[in-house]
């Protein structure tokens, strides 16, 4: 009988040689050890040896970092740093718990339309965002010179601490708002009921029990903000640039490729420093988010949390809520609109006696320009998808095999989160002129593509992981009885039911992969411009039309994917 | 088909111990059931069979085939056991149709499509679901997807047939069904079965033997009349059936050879007929079952006090649709009786008989 033969040969099939699971399985760790180590070690490595690590005999001492914490500049750099990130952290989380709470559960106007808007930011590049608001915020910007036009003196100034702190929180805000508002919203009605049960007013209920109940969310976003808000680029270079106020990302960044030849020790013992510092912060994360995670994941219950009633404050908050988004996003968007497409933007004239179309012009016009986007593009899809199948591989074999070193796997896949994407960038370089036979890719948009995958891998982890430890592991013991080996399971059954969780890794890695351009500064090279340099190159020359036509095509691109992924992608889900 | 011999098996999960060296074989074609309460080691013993779960020591051989043998460190991956596993969720794949779901272990045979469809057409009329074929299996009802369950079990022939709780799932009417259904097919197919339960009606309605294990070990193997009539430790004669149970003393041997055990609630002593002999003073456990303790005079009146017979005072009843259950007291003791009698008076006369006593030494501990 057929049935028979099949099952002999089944059997028969599978003795040969060494195991098809194992070559899979080892492979995959051992290409993630590389992938993960190959940034970490030049990093380290470099900040101890007293010239480049190319150049031969290099002498192992403590030498850079001594000079570093000598350079009253780095002392500045520490002290700057700490401050923005401080005040950024304040202010992102103020801003969105009050949003959560106003949003998730009062009376307010319009809500739902709100609560989405809240979180578009999330879709825009820093660097956009601080393009925007130096072109309607700066000294010299429009809506700045437009008030000063009125009232004979400025009233603010952009390019201070408090200023960048503002821009970066306005950006960072969402994250807040989102970890605060899935706990707003599932708040248990029980303990508000039981407040008001011994009389409690619904103002004393909100600040002894609602806004008490969140903190586990406040403080995990307030870490992950911090530690954001000091590794970022974008918001110290484009307007801590202009007056010399230097931050760590910044200083890297200058000392890198400001001097005729770069200080690479001084750069990596800061940037060990750097990372040192992150690490300890993920760390203080991840112990917040075992205790997080039991508020957050309360989900699912059939009773609606009470909503607040505000009464005739209801249109007042719902002003200031608009105000606060006119004056946050929407004039720096309308900015950046009027900037794309006049001559001169200035409040003196009306801005349509300079309309034009040159700024989209130039950048069609060179084909180095027009390069940085279909790389950018390019690298968002591909890496996207990539990234995406290699991470789901990746969880396959930490969460779903007899893997010996599984464990290690796991941890491996989460370890980048500790990494900057500037060091990614410098970890990156190294590693590709060390290895030789991996300088083929090096100035290469290839290239580019690994060490942005290796940045968003606990990105893509995140989005697949939890899915993976809901489908029971009754499923593959089913299949591996009936006769299937470890990788057909994982094909015809998990890589199947992940489907969902594949498709929205792919979107989440889109987005990021399409703004990130902190990992590309050392590694891009004429060939493999992205959008983010290419915009910061135009910033630099004082070119702002060109950056606002960048600025608004890359809104453009996400706006797109973001709808095109919401419509195509909405998989029919299996219980 | 070959007998399965499980031989020392043994699994630890740190520091407990799962499985404690047991043995058993389970012959060809025979049902047998592993009994015993949850963690008592059934499943992990069950899995370690399927080759879902490596054992830490033993010997697994189905026929002449080595499943594992911790000596040689032979360990067959589950995918080459050829073994059909029904599991406590059924373990439907929810992207495959019931049809796909069958045919998935036929294509990884690489069986012709011809012959694939042939043979699923039959297995769905077997568990009677060809109507079915089409739907997902979230379109089922927990009974039918039960069935696509076991027909994905035997649809590729498998040597030895495995089933982890199948019927849990299921409420008290269509578990009956099923069981009989089970049964069956099992008894058309003539497959050697393993079947992992903690329900003892399962355990006895359905097997050729049954295996009640505790904490890891095996406490004893035998058809389900044997283990129901003569549990070896009280721990099965509770676990199977209820049972009463009484802390006595041997006083020593009585006429015929019965030994004579002082009750501890009792004034009379009780004279058992048992196989097992016990030195004088020893501490016991007598065990009897309430449906075999039986009425002698329902009057409440004097009568002989001839052989195991006691007075005792109805405490309660309580009906059970084809019979009652008394609480009696007797002396200081607590004894359970079912009977169908309506019994009218408050004291009666019953009888222990004494073949339908169990001796069983006491624990020490």
């Amino acid at each position: 009988m057929l049935v028979k033969e099949g099952t002999q040969r089944l059997a028969a099939q599978n003795l040969l040689g060494i195991r098809k699971e194992h070559l899979i399985q080892y492979g995959v760790a051992g290409l993630t050890a590389c992938l993960v180590l190959a940034p970490m070690l030049p990093v380290v490595y470099s900040s101890f040896l007293d010239r480049p690590l190319y150049d031969a005999g290099g002498i192992v001492s403590l030498d850079n970092y001594i000079r570093l914490f000598s350079d009253p500049a780095f002392h500045k750099v520490i002290g700057n740093s700490f401050a923005f990130a401080t005040l950024t952290t304040l202010l992102s989380v103020v801003l969105g718990v009050v949003m959560a709470v106003l949003i998730g559960r009062t009376d307010l106007p319009g809500r739902s339309i709100l609560g989405e808007i809240m979180l578009w930011p999330i879709y825009l590049s820093p660097l956009v965002v601080a393009f925007a608001w130096v072109i309607m915020y700066s000294p010299a910007g429009y809506v700045t010179l437009f008030v000063k036009h009125r009232l004979h003196f400025q009233p603010w100034n952009l390019y201070t601490i408090p200023g960048m702190a503002m821009v970066a929180a306005v950006a960072l805000m969402p994250i807040a708002y989102l970890y605060c508002s899935s706990s707003a919203a599932v708040a248990d009605p029980a303990l508000e009921d039981a407040a008001r049960s011994v009389g409690a007013g619904p103002l004393r209920i909100l600040f002894s029990v609602t806004l008490p109940l969140m903190r586990p969310p406040i403080l995990y976003s307030a870490v992950l903000i911090f530690t954001i808000a000091l590794e970022a680029l974008s918001i110290p270079l484009v307007l801590g640039g202009p007056v010399g106020i230097d931050f760590f990302a910044s200083f890297l960044y200058n000392r890198w490729l400001g001097g005729t030849q770069p200080d690479y020790g001084l750069v990596g013992a800061a940037a060990v420093v750097l990372l040192l510092l992150v690490t300890v912060l993920v760390l203080l994360q991840n112990s917040l988010l075992r205790n997080a995670a039991r508020f957050v994941t309360v989900r699912g219950k059939a009773t609606r949390p009470h909503v607040f009633k505000l009464g005739w404050l209801r249109w007042i908050l719902f002003v200031f809520i608009c105000l606060y988004m006119l004056g946050a996003a929407v004039l720096p968007m309308a900015g950046l609109v009027m900037q794309a497409f006049t001559k001169f933007l200035t409040p003196l004239v009306p801005p349509w006696q300079f309309l034009t179309l040159e700024n989209v012009t130039v950048i069609f016009s060179y084909p180095a320009y027009v390069r940085s986007i279909t790389n950018s593009i390019l690298i968002a899809l591909i890496g996207g998808i990539l990234t995406t199948l290699f991470v789901a591989l990746i969880a396959l074999v930490a969460h779903r095999s007899e893997f010996p070193f599984r464990r290690v796997l796991d941890f491996l896949a989460i370890y980048p989160r500790t990494m900057p994407g500037m060091i990614v960038g410098i970890g990156f370089f190294w590693a590709l002129v060390m290895v030789k036979p991996l300088g083929t890719i090096r100035n290469t948009i290839w290239g580019l593509m690994i060490a942005f995958g290796v940045r968003y891998l606990p990105t893509a982890f995140g989005a697949i992981s939890p899915m993976l430890t809901k489908i029971g592991t009754e499923l593959d013991y089913a299949a591996r009885t009936v006769g299937a080996d470890w990788w057909t399971t994982c094909r015809e059954i998990l890589l199947k039911l992940l489907k969902p969780a594949l498709y929205s890794s792919f979107v989440l890695l889109f987005i990021q992969l399409i703004k990130e351009y902190g990992s590309a500064v050392f590694l891009v090279a004429p060939g493999s411009e992205v959008m983010g340099l290419t915009m910061l190159q135009f910033w630099v020359q004082g070119e702002t039309g060109p950056v606002a036509a960048l600025s608004l095509l890359q809104v453009g691109i996400t706006m797109v994917f973001v709808f095109i992924g919401r419509r195509a992608f909405k998989e029919k889900i299996y219980a | 088909m070959p007998d399965l011999m499980v031989k020392n098996l043994h699994k630890r999960f740190g520091e407990v111990v799962a499985v404690d060296h047991i043995s058993f074989t389970v012959r060809d074609g025979e049902f047998l059931t592993l009994l015993g309460p949850s963690g008592c080691g059934k499943t992990t013993t069950l899995f370690a069979i399927a080759g879902l779960d490596r054992p830490d020591d033993g010997l697994i051989r189905v026929g002449e085939t080595t499943f594992f043998d911790s000596v040689t460190g032979d360990f067959v991956v589950p995918e080459q056991r050829n073994c059909g596993m029904v599991f406590q969720s059924y373990a439907l794949w929810p992207h495959m149709t019931v049809y796909e779901n069958l045919a998935f272990p036929l294509r990884l045979r690489k069986v012709p499509k011809e012959e694939r469809s042939e043979r699923i057409h039959e297995i769905l009329r077997l568990v009677e679901l060809e109507p079915y074929k089409d739907r997902y299996p979230h379109q089922l009802s927990g009974g039918q997807q039960q069935r696509v369950a076991l027909g994905r079990a035997l649809v590729y022939s498998p040597t030895l047939l495995l089933l982890d709780e199948p019927l849990s799932n299921l409420d008290a009417k269509l578990r009956e069904r099923a069981r009989s259904w089970l049964k069956r097919i099992q008894g058309q197919l003539g497959i050697t079965t393993v079947y992992v339960t903690h329900d003892q009606t399962e355990a006895l309605v359905l097997s050729d033997r049954i295996v009640v294990m505790r904490e890891g070990r095996i406490c004893q193997t035998g058809t389900p009349q044997s283990i129901y009539a003569s549990p070896t430790e009280p721990f099965v004669a509770d676990f199977i059936g209820t049972s009463n149970f009484f802390r006595g003393q041997i006083a020593g041997v009585g006429e015929g050879g019965a030994i004579v055990v002082n009750l501890e609630g009792a004034d009379q002593g009780l004279k058992i007929k048992t196989g097992k002999s016990f030195a004088p003073g020893t501490h016991v456990t007598v065990s009897i079952r309430p449906e075999k303790v039986q009425v002698l005079d329902q009057s409440g009146g004097a009568a002989p006090p001839a052989g195991n017979c006691m007075k005792a005072k109805v405490l309660d009843r309580i009906y059970l649709g084809a019979r009652y259950r008394y609480r009696l007291k007797v002396d200081h003791m607590i004894v359970r009786m079912e009977t169908e009698i309506e019994l009218p008076a408050k004291t009666v006369w019953i009888l222990l008989p004494s073949d339908a006593c169990a001796v069983f030494e006491a624990d020490t501990t």
